[in-house]
């Protein structure tokens, strides 16, 4: 549907027929709103049977939103037709884009697909090799903005790249990175860790809050955002934000390797020893759901069970950053209230969108097997 | 409506009654209107009857059509007559009401209605979508 700025002017072309054999004067009203506030209005002769576009200069309303249009007919001091538009008209001032995604940084570059075990108070977890991704935003506008940017491994698709109606085009994220939730309460406890795609620079409820981010806090003093963390970019300066980082855990998988010559069996055991080592005899088992190879004359195991990267995993992957959401403050007193402390607070400080970033770096990282 | 002789011979046959909605219509919508003939004879005869709109006599704007029907001695029969209001070129106008009854293709008698039809064009439009600029 169409989207135009608060109070901006734009045509309204229609074209109006008259059906019948007889000419008539017409006025034609165009509203907008639930209200049918008129914006603008013509008058005009039509013979008969004949049709004429007429167009309307309308002042969009001034408030953001989503408006009707209905389109009146008068002739005779009567109103004979009144008809509503197929699409209705978005209000809303075009988001303001210019924060800066000016380095990505990743240390180091070369990492494998193993897994790790570490402790925790409600047992063992595992992640992948660690990292550090630094990222630096630039802010030049005058005033501070808040980000919250996320990041991901992928593959650049090729085409174009960037936001196109606020979908991120040209970068298809893979599942490659770990995301820690560590729950402790009363109520509920585990380790949700898992692989994801998109994450952030810090972990789930400020676990591991090493990073920069922290709450929003308009300049009242009045807690804004919620309770999420945010990275405050200086009015005309820059931040970086350097977070410890993970892969995931669940990079490899299980797989034969022959002992004999150290291959990854992909196939049958037996086939593999026939085909690549006569003579040596091996006999595999299966029960209980497990399963495995020795050799017949009782001399070990023909296969061990070894972990090797999933597909797609090994290889080089790009790296991109996003900073879907960049909020920022207008001054616009009494503009609302919030609780705060159990007490009702007025709000002098209106938050504000930016459209959203991102940037990437093709073959940020290695991972090998 | 009441009707009155414009033309032809009394005595062949009369209407009692034509019977037709408020006689102020919409051009190009479609009326009936409801005659009751009645046939003073002592034999039964056959008629071809048509109603039309028109400024003079013979001047058929719109028709019904001719109707045939058949009534016995002193008998009595309703017949209706569908009539498509006609197509204006100016916002209103006005017609007799003319009806012409016939045997065997001989004129027997046209009534003229006592009080004229008006018919009149009422403002219509059709817009296409918006296109916004």
């Amino acid at each position: 549907m169409p989207q135009f700025e608060p109070g901006s002017v734009h045509g309204a072309t229609i074209t109006f027929s008259n059906p019948k054999s007889v000419g008539f004067d017409f006025e034609a009203i165009l509203c907008m709103g639930d209200g049918w506030e008129e914006k603008a209005s013509a008058s005009f002769h039509l013979d008969a049977g004949q049709s004429k576009p007429m167009t309307f200069q309308v002042t969009m309303p001034s408030t953001e939103g989503t408006y009707p249009v209905y389109i009146k007919v008068n002739s005779g001091g009567f109103v004979i037709a009144t008809f509503v538009g197929t699409e209705d008209i978005v209000i809303a001032s075009a988001a303001l884009v210019g924060i800066e995604i000016t380095g990505i940084n990743v240390s180091p570059t070369t990492l494998t697909a193993a897994r790790h075990e570490y402790e925790t108070s409600l047992g063992l977890g595992y992640w992948g090799d660690p990292f550090t991704i630094s990222i630096t935003f630039a802010n030049p506008f005058d005033f501070d903005v808040w980000v919250k940017p996320d990041y991901a491994f992928g593959k650049l698709a090729g085409g174009e790249f960037g936001f196109l109606e606020g979908e991120l085009q040209g970068f298809n994220a893979e599942e490659l990175l770990y995301f820690r939730l560590l729950l402790q309460s009363s109520a509920i406890e585990g380790d949700y860790s898992h692989a994801t795609s998109w994450q952030k620079p810090y972990d789930a409820r400020g676990q591991n809050t090493l990073s920069n981010m922290a709450f929003v806090y308009d300049p009242d003093g009045v807690p804004r955002a919620g309770d999420e963390r945010w990275i405050r970019i200086p009015a005309g300066g820059l931040i970086t934000n350097v977070k410890d980082a993970h892969l995931s855990s669940d990079l490899q998988v299980k797989a034969l390797q022959c002992t004999t010559c150290g291959e990854i069996i992909t196939g049958s055991v037996e086939e593999h020893y026939e085909s690549n080592h006569p003579g040596v005899e091996i006999t595999c088992w299966s029960w209980g759901g497990l399963s495995g190879c020795y050799f017949t004359d009782g001399s070990g195991e023909a296969v061990t069970t070894v972990y090797v990267p999933a597909e797609g995993v090994a290889g080089l992957h790009d790296l991109c950053v996003v900073a879907w959401n960049a909020i920022y403050f207008v001054y616009d007193p009494g503009c609302g209230q919030t609780r705060v402390g159990g007490q009702i607070v007025t709000l002098n400080w209106r938050l504000e969108e930016l459209g959203p970033v991102a940037a990437a770096v093709p073959d940020a990282i290695n991972i090998t097997g | 409506m009441n009707l009155s002789k414009a033309n032809g011979e009394d005595g062949h046959i009369e209407v009692r009654e034509l019977v037709m909605e408020d006689p102020d219509f919409e051009s190009e919508t479609s009326h009936v209107a409801h005659a009751l003939f009645h046939n003073p004879k002592t034999s039964s005869f056959d008629y071809e009857s048509e109603l039309y709109l028109g400024k003079t006599i013979g001047n058929k704007v719109v028709t019904s059509g001719v109707k045939a029907f058949s009534l016995p001695a002193g008998g009595s029969k309703t017949v209706d007559f569908s009539v498509n209001m006609p197509q204006l070129t100016i916002p209103d106008d006005s017609f007799h009401v003319y009806l012409e009854i016939k045997h065997l293709g001989t004129l027997l008698i046209t009534f003229i209605g006592t009080e004229d039809v008006g018919v009149f064009v009422t403002p219509a439009v059709e817009v296409t979508d918006i296109t916004w600029d």
